[in-house]
C-alpha cells in the first residue's frame, strides 16, 4: 500500500485563522469611498405582463435602472431564457424588475419599496404536471416543457413478466432552499485601469465575468472577477445571483456598488432544489434481484431553466440507485411554472430519485422477507456493469466491501442484533457522480510556481466555498512536491491570478484539480520554475458523455417518535462512504455530517410550498431548518480504497451525504408506524401520529 | 426610520415619556422589533424599560415568588429558586427561542405580547399568577393573569400602564410540568403548549396556542381535582371544550386537540408517579 506524508492527515485548514479572528472578508464586507448600495424592485405578482415601472422622484445621488439599461437583457444559461431584469413578461413573484442605487442600504430599499410596478395578471402555472397540459397558460411561446429525457435499456415488459414481485408507487419531493449562512452578495468598483472589478459570493468567478460582459455589452478583458470569502454555496451560488445588478450600477455611474440579499430575498429569489413528482414501478425476482424499473418523473424548474436541464439529466441518470437493473425505461420531464427558479443544489437531482428507489427497496425487502441490507447486497453495481441509462460504470468501485464495513459498524449491528426498545432503525444506500456529466465542459487549468525566497504558489480558478478546497489542494500540492504544508500558498478564483476552470460544483474540485496539481508538480520537480497542467474529467473522452466517476454511501438511522406529538427525533446516524482515498479525514467527516443535517431538514421540516405562485414560506421563522439541538449524534467511516484515475486515489464526495438520508429516516419511521407508507417529504407528523403506537391515546 | 429610543430610569419618567411622545414601551424587544421590521406596527418611538430597577429581580415571598417584569428568560432558566418553586415556568423559560433570544426576551414582555403561543403564559395561568401594574399617576393595581388576556394579541392593560412584577403562589407541595410542541428543538414557534400544576389533590391546567389567547381550563382542572373514578376521561373531555384551536402552518385544529389530550395524560402519568 502507498504511504503518504500528508494525504490522510487532518491538518488545520488554511482559512481557519482568518475566520476565527473575524478577518475573513466576505463580499458584503467590502466597501469604498462613494459606495452606492443596491436594492431591487421585485415583481409583485407571480405571472403577468409588465406595463409600467413608475419610479418616484429620486433624492440626490440616487439612481434607478430598468431592463433597457442593460446592453443585452439576457443572462447566459443553458436555455438562454432568463432576462437580467423582467422587461415584458413577469414569470415569478419577486422577479427583479428594476434596480435602485443610493448612498445607504436603507434609502435604497425605501425607494425600491415605493416604486410602483403595474402589471396585467396572467393565469398562474402552479403545478409541474398540469403545466404540460395543452390548455395550460404558457410561460414561454414554445410552451412549458423545458426539457425531457427518454431512455430504454433492455425490455421492461419482459422484465416485469419475469418478476415475482412488482411494486408501484408515486412520490412527492419538496422545494428546498440551500440556506447558506451568508446570503447572496456582490461588490463592484472601477479599478485603477478603468476596468469593472467584481468581488462576489460565488461558485464561479469566471462565469460572473462572462455574465457581466454579456449583459453590459463589453469585452471580458474590461472586467476582472474574483470570489470573496464565501459563506456556503451548496449549488445555490452557481450562476448569477446578485452580480449583474451592482455591476450595472458601477458601469453606469463609475461608482463602487454593493448588493447583499436580505434573507427574505434569498427565500424569494434565490435558487432552489427542484421539487419532483416521481412515479415508479419496480420488479424483483423472489430472491430480491431487481429485474425491471419503469420510472416517470416531473421536475419543477420554476420560471427559468438555469441549470434545470442538467439537474433533470443527473436525477434521471441516478434513478435506479447504486444497483444493477437489467431492464430500465425512464421518461422524465422538466416543467416551467410560476415558481422561484430551481437550479443546482447539493445532490443535483439525485436525492429526489434516490428517495423513490430506496423507499421501494425497503418495501421489497419487507415483502420478500429479506433485510434492508441484504436486498441491497444482492443488487450492488460492480465495475463495468451498466447503470440506469445504460452507460457502463468505469471507475473503481468497492461498494460491496464498503457495505460489509457498514454492516459491522456499531449502529448497524445494534439495528440487527440488539435494537433498543421503542426506537426505529432504517438504512439506505446511494451513489453520487463526480464531475459535470453530459456535454458540459469539465476541464481545469492549474499553475504551480516556485516562489522567490522559497515555497510554492498554487493557482487554481475554483473557489473555496467553505468546503475546505483550499486546504485539500494545498495538501495535494505539498505531497506531490515533497514540500511541507506551510510552504504552500493556494490562490483561488481570481481572473487576474488564475485560469477559468469552470464551476466549483459537481463534487469535482478535489478530483480534477488534484490531478492537475500532481501533473504540474511533476514538471516542477523536473526543474522548471513554473508549470501548468490542463486536465479533463474522464467522461469528456467517453462517447455517451455520461458520468464515469461515482462515490458510494450507506447510512443508518436510529430515531424515536414522540407518541404524544408524532415528532420524529433523530438520535444516531452512521455513515460509511466509498469515495476512494480520503485526503483530509476530518474535513471529510465535516462534509458528511453537514450533509446529514441538511438532509435531516429535507426529511423532516424544510419545504417551500406555493399557492397560486405565492410561496407560503418566506423567511426563516416559517422555513424550518434543523438547529444544533436537532442534529443527531453522528459517526462516519470511510472504506479505505483508491480510485486509479483519482489524485492519490481520491474521488469527489461533496454531495454524496445528501442522497441517502431521507429514505433511511422514512424506513425507520415506518418501522415504528405499522401500516404507514411515507410517499412525500418532509414527513408529515400529523400522519405519523395517526400510526404511531397509540399507547397514550 | 427616524424613531427615537428612550431609556428612562424610573416608572414616573417612563410614564411621562409615554404621555409626551406617544411611543411604545419596549422590554426585550424580541417581539416588538420583529413586528416593526415586518411593518406590522408603526415606527413609533421606543421607550425601553430596561433601566428601571423596580422591574428587576426574582424574590421569594411568604406565599411564592415575585418576579420582575424585565427578568429575562435566561435569568429564569439560571435561577435555582425558579426551578425549585415554579418548575413548569422554568421549563417554559428554557424552551423560549434560542440563547440569544432568551438573553433579551423578558417575562413581562412575553405576557404583554399576549400572543396565543406565549410560552410563559400557560405555567403562570396554571399557577394563578397575578400582575402588579403601575398606573400613570403613581397608583398600583393588581390584575389576575386569568383575566389579563382579553382577545387575540390584546391584554387588559390600559394606555400608559406598565406591568412591574409577576406574583405567583407556589405552595411547598406543588409540582408541575410544561410541554412545548414545535417543529424543532429550539427557535420554534409553539404549535401547542400545555402546563399542569398539582398541589396535593388540587390540579390546574392551562393551554397555549390552542385558542385566540392562552387559556386556563377551569373545568378540566376541576375534573382532575375531583375524586371521580373517571376523572381523567372527564378532564380530557372538558379540555376539548375549553380549547378552540384553528388550522395554521404549525398544525391543524384536530392535531392540536389530539396532542393536547395526549400531553395532559402524559403530565398526569409523570405527576402521579
Amino acid at each position: 500500500m502507498e504511504s503518504f506524508r500528508i494525504i490522510g492527515t487532518s491538518p488545520p485548514r488554511f482559512d481557519t485563522p482568518d475566520k476565527a479572528r473575524g478577518r475573513a472578508k466576505y463580499a458584503g464586507d467590502y466597501t469604498a469611498p462613494g459606495l452606492l448600495h443596491v436594492a431591487l424592485v421585485h415583481a409583485p405578482i407571480p405571472h403577468g405582463i409588465l406595463k409600467t415601472v413608475k419610479v418616484p422622484p429620486l433624492p440626490d445621488d440616487c439612481y434607478a435602472f430598468t431592463a433597457k439599461d442593460f446592453a443585452v437583457n439576457l443572462l447566459p444559461s443553458v436555455m438562454n431564457d432568463q432576462p437580467a431584469l423582467a422587461e415584458e413578461h413577469i414569470r415569478f413573484l419577486g422577479e427583479p424588475v428594476a434596480i435602485i442605487a443610493a448612498p445607504s442600504a436603507e434609502l435604497a430599499r425605501g425607494i425600491a419599496s415605493s416604486v410602483q410596478v403595474d402589471c396585467t395578471p396572467l393565469p398562474v402555472v402552479d403545478d409541474m404536471r398540469a403545466a404540460l397540459l395543452a390548455d395550460a397558460p404558457k410561460l414561454f411561446d414554445a410552451g412549458n416543457l423545458c426539457s425531457e429525457l427518454h431512455s430504454e435499456k433492455g425490455d421492461v415488459a419482459a422484465g416485469f413478466a419475469a418478476s415475482g414481485l412488482v411494486l408501484e408507487d408515486s412520490f412527492e419531493l419538496p422545494v428546498q432552499n440551500p440556506a447558506f449562512l451568508e446570503p447572496e452578495a456582490c461588490f463592484t468598483r472601477i479599478d485603477d485601469k478603468g476596468r469593472l472589478a467584481i468581488i462576489s459570493s460565488t461558485q464561479n468567478a469566471f462565469a460572473d465575468r462572462s455574465a457581466c460582459a454579456q449583459v453590459l455589452g463589453i469585452p471580458e478583458d474590461q472586467i476582472t472577477s474574483k470570489a470573496a470569502t464565501v459563506g456556503g454555496g451548496f449549488g445555490g451560488k452557481d450562476g448569477n445571483t446578485s452580480q449583474v445588478f451592482p455591476a450595472l450600477v458601477t458601469w453606469k455611474t463609475g461608482r463602487p456598488a454593493k448588493y447583499v440579499f436580505t434573507r427574505e430575498e434569498n427565500m424569494m429569489c434565490g435558487m432552489k432544489r427542484h421539487s419532483a413528482h416521481i412515479e415508479v414501478k419496480v420488479g424483483f425476482d423472489l430472491g430480491g434481484k431487481l429485474l425491471a424499473y419503469e420510472g416517470r418523473m416531473w421536475m419543477d424548474t420554476g420560471a427559468y431553466a438555469v441549470l434545470g436541464p442538467a439537474v433533470l439529466g443527473l436525477g434521471t441518470e441516478h434513478m435506479t440507485g447504486p444497483y444493477l437493473v437489467p431492464h430500465v425505461k425512464l421518461d422524465t420531464f422538466l416543467s416551467y411554472t410560476n415558481h422561484t427558479p430551481a437550479s443546482a443544489m447539493r445532490g443535483f437531482g439525485a436525492p429526489q430519485t434516490a428517495f423513490a428507489i430506496e423507499s421501494l427497496m425497503h418495501r421489497a425487502a419487507a415483502a420478500l422477507g429479506l433485510s434492508d441490507l441484504e436486498i441491497r447486497r444482492r443488487n450492488i453495481l460492480h465495475r463495468g456493469e451498466r447503470i440506469s441509462m445504460g452507460a457502463p460504470l468505469e471507475c473503481d468501485v468497492a461498494f460491496e466491501e464498503a457495505l460489509d464495513q457498514f454492516s459491522k459498524s456499531e449502529l448497524v449491528r445494534e439495528m440487527y442484533e440488539r435494537p433498543e426498545a421503542g426506537c426505529g432503525y432504517g438504512l439506505a444506500c446511494a451513489m453520487m457522480s463526480c464531475g459535470m456529466g453530459k456535454h458540459v465542459p469539465d476541464t481545469v487549468h492549474v499553475r504551480l510556481e516556485r516562489k522567490l525566497g522559497g515555497g510554492y504558489l498554487v493557482r487554481v480558478g475554483l473557489v473555496d466555498i467553505g468546503q475546505g478546497g483550499q486546504t485539500t489542494l494545498g495538501m495535494i500540492a505539498a505531497e506531490a512536491l515533497g514540500a511541507e504544508l506551510h510552504e504552500i500558498e493556494v490562490r483561488l478564483a481570481d481572473s487576474e491570478e488564475t485560469s477559468d476552470s469552470g464551476s466549483t460544483a459537481a463534487s469535482r474540485m478535489t478530483y480534477i484539480c488534484g490531478k492537475a496539481i500532481i501533473e504540474a508538480a511533476e514538471k516542477l520537480k523536473a526543474g522548471q520554475d513554473a508549470a501548468e497542467a490542463t486536465v479533463a474529467f474522464p467522461e469528456i473522452a467517453g462517447e455517451d458523455g455520461m458520468h464515469k466517476v461515482f462515490s458510494f454511501i450507506a447510512q443508518c438511522v436510529k430515531l424515536k417518535i414522540d407518541e404524544a406529538t408524532g415528532a420524529v427525533k433523530l438520535l444516531r446516524v452512521h455513515n460509511t462512504t466509498e469515495a476512494g482515498r480520503i485526503i483530509h479525514p476530518q474535513m471529510m467527516a465535516g462534509q458528511i455530517f453537514g450533509g446529514i443535517v441538511m438532509s435531516e431538514g429535507y426529511a423532516l421540516t424544510e419545504q417551500i410550498r406555493y399557492r397560486g405562485g405565492v410561496p407560503l414560506e418566506k423567511d426563516f421563522s416559517s422555513y424550518v431548518l434543523p438547529t444544533a439541538l436537532d442534529a443527531p449524534s453522528m459517526t462516519n467511516d470511510n472504506y479505505d480504497f483508491s480510485e486509479a484515475t483519482g489524485p492519490y486515489g481520491a474521488k469527489g464526495v461533496a454531495e454524496a451525504a445528501t442522497v441517502a438520508l431521507a429514505p433511511a429516516v422514512t424506513a425507520a419511521v415506518e418501522q415504528l408506524c405499522p401500516g404507514l407508507a411515507i410517499k412525500s417529504l418532509p414527513i408529515d407528523r400529523e400522519e405519523v401520529l395517526k400510526y404511531a403506537a397509540g399507547g397514550e391515546a | 426610520m427616524g424613531a427615537k429610543l428612550y431609556r428612562p430610569r424610573t416608572l414616573d419618567e417612563a410614564q411621562s415619556l409615554f404621555k409626551e411622545c406617544c411611543g411604545v414601551y419596549m422590554a426585550g424587544g424580541t417581539v416588538l422589533l420583529v413586528d416593526r421590521r415586518h411593518g406590522a406596527i408603526p415606527d413609533a418611538d421606543l421607550i425601553s424599560l430596561e433601566a428601571i430597577p423596580e422591574l428587576t429581580g426574582i424574590r421569594e415571598t411568604t406565599t411564592g415568588l415575585s418576579i420582575g417584569a424585565l427578568v429575562t428568560m435566561d435569568a429564569l432558566e439560571a435561577s435555582e429558586t425558579v426551578r425549585r418553586r415554579a418548575y413548569p415556568l422554568w421549563q417554559a423559560a428554557r424552551e423560549v427561542g434560542g440563547p440569544q433570544v432568551r438573553n433579551r426576551a423578558t417575562l413581562g414582555g412575553n405576557l404583554c405580547s399576549a400572543t396565543p403561543s406565549a410560552d410563559a403564559a400557560p405555567p403562570l395561568l396554571a399557577m394563578d399568577a397575578s400582575l402588579t401594574v403601575a398606573v400613570p399617576g403613581g397608583e398600583e393595581r393588581r390584575i389576575p393573569l386569568r383575566s389579563f388576556f382579553t382577545s387575540f394579541k390584546k391584554c387588559a392593560l390600559r394606555p400608559g400602564e406598565i406591568v412591574t412584577r409577576i406574583e405567583l403562589p407556589a405552595p411547598p407541595d406543588s409540582d408541575g410540568r410544561f410541554y412545548k410542541v414545535g417543529r424543532r428543538s429550539a427557535l420554534a414557534i409553539s404549535c401547542l403548549t400545555l402546563a399542569v400544576v398539582r398541589s396535593g389533590n388540587t390540579w390546574s391546567v392551562a393551554v397555549g396556542a390552542a385558542a385566540p389567547t392562552p387559556v386556563w381550563c377551569p373545568e378540566t382542572s376541576a375534573a382532575l381535582s375531583s375524586e371521580n373514578a373517571d376523572r381523567i376521561d372527564r378532564a380530557c373531555a372538558a379540555l376539548q371544550r375549553e380549547i378552540a384551536p384553528i388550522d395554521d402552518r404549525w398544525g391543524t385544529a384536530s392535531y392540536r386537540r389530539t396532542v393536547a389530550e395526549r400531553l395532559l395524560r402524559r403530565a398526569l402519568r409523570e405527576l402521579e408517579a
